[in-house]
């Protein structure tokens, strides 16, 4: 069931588990996009584990996606939420962390605002639910809708031991 | 000369102290508000109780001779989105470093922060993540953490 339409009758719809692959193919085009390609081992490895975690998640409701499709059904973007447990703060005590992921709209039809209804669509629906707030890691091409959107620089930092393995 | 300061791995019944020095460190970070903090002490006290047992918080304390505890540090490790350089997804969090006022540049945040590593490296996990305040940034720094690219927006505090 079509929730918005979009100029160029693009829809944006829930996904569901059966949704698990195309959201994979999303994932793996958007990190070559940001910082590939990829040795195809690698990327095999993140898809094999993807795969797995996002039609679980989608059956039991701990990862959320939304898909823009064509009026042929083509899914031609998306993107996702993930709910994380998040220790109490004094500003916000028993609230939740969500983690936007997985934005990502397909070459030919970018410059449409697609992934900005997307993410709007996201936000409607963490706001309707008591998050206190959304994150999520941006890249270059993304930021400036973030910015656009309110989002703010963090002062996360991040430690990957992986690092010098090889 | 010998520390005499010992780390040991934080059970429930160390829920109090790692609560305080919690609120400590909200303190240090700027935060005034005493209704905020009480109401996190209490979130947080309840949150602990629940997942030190669980597994799914685990935190470690720095206790003098005399068994005062005067640093704390913890992590939590979060299901995250797998990644092409980490295809588990987990990434383990850390938070509530904090060290006693009279107990600070002896190392002993930095004594915790490398327990932790090790943990984490004995569980698999390589990828850590964090929030730094401006005093924590140089020791993140110094074991090799980088700012991230990550954003947010608040959603309870527009206008």
């Amino acid at each position: 069931m079509a929730d918005r339409t979009l100029p160029g009758a693009i829809t944006i719809r829930r996904a569901t588990s059966e949704d698990a692959e195309i959201i994979t193919q999303h994932r793996a085009a958007m990190f070559d996009d940001i910082r590939g390609p990829f040795p195809p081992e690698v990327m095999g490895a993140m898809n094999a584990s993807f795969v797995d975690y996002v039609r679980r998640g989608l059956a039991e409701g701990t990862y959320l996606g939304w898909l823009a499709c064509t009026e042929a059904d083509e899914v031609v973007g998306g993107g996702g939420l993930i709910l994380l447990e998040w220790m109490a703060r004094p500003e916000d005590v028993d609230r939740r962390l969500a983690y936007i992921a997985n934005v990502y709209t397909a070459p030919a039809y970018r410059r449409r605002g697609i992934a900005r209804r997307i993410v709007e669509t996201i936000i409607d629906w963490c706001r309707n639910r008591e998050i206190s707030f959304v994150s999520l890691h941006a890249s270059e091409f993304g930021r400036p809708l973030y910015e656009s959107l309110g989002f703010e620089p963090t002062n996360e930092m991040q430690l990957d031991l992986r690092q010098g393995d090889g | 000369m010998v520390e005499p300061i010992t780390i040991r791995c934080a059970g429930v019944d160390d829920v109090p102290h790692l609560v305080r020095l919690r609120r400590l460190m909200f303190e240090a970070m700027g935060e005034q508000e005493q209704t905020a903090l009480d109401a996190g002490d209490e979130a947080a006290a309840a949150f602990m109780h629940r997942a030190i047992p669980k597994g799914t918080f685990r935190a470690w304390v720095a206790v003098t001779p005399e068994g005062e505890v005067v640093s704390t540090g913890g992590v939590m490790i979060d299901q995250h989105v797998p990644t092409p350089r980490g295809p588990s997804g987990k990434i383990g969090y850390v938070l509530s470093v904090a060290t006693l006022p009279a107990y600070r540049r002896r190392g002993l945040a930095r004594r915790i922060v490398e327990t932790i590593l090790e943990w984490l490296t004995a569980q698999g996990i390589r990828k850590i993540a964090l929030h730094a305040s401006e005093p924590g940034r140089p020791l993140y720094e110094s074991f090799g953490f980088e700012p991230t690219n990550e954003m947010r927006l608040y959603l309870d505090e527009e206008a």
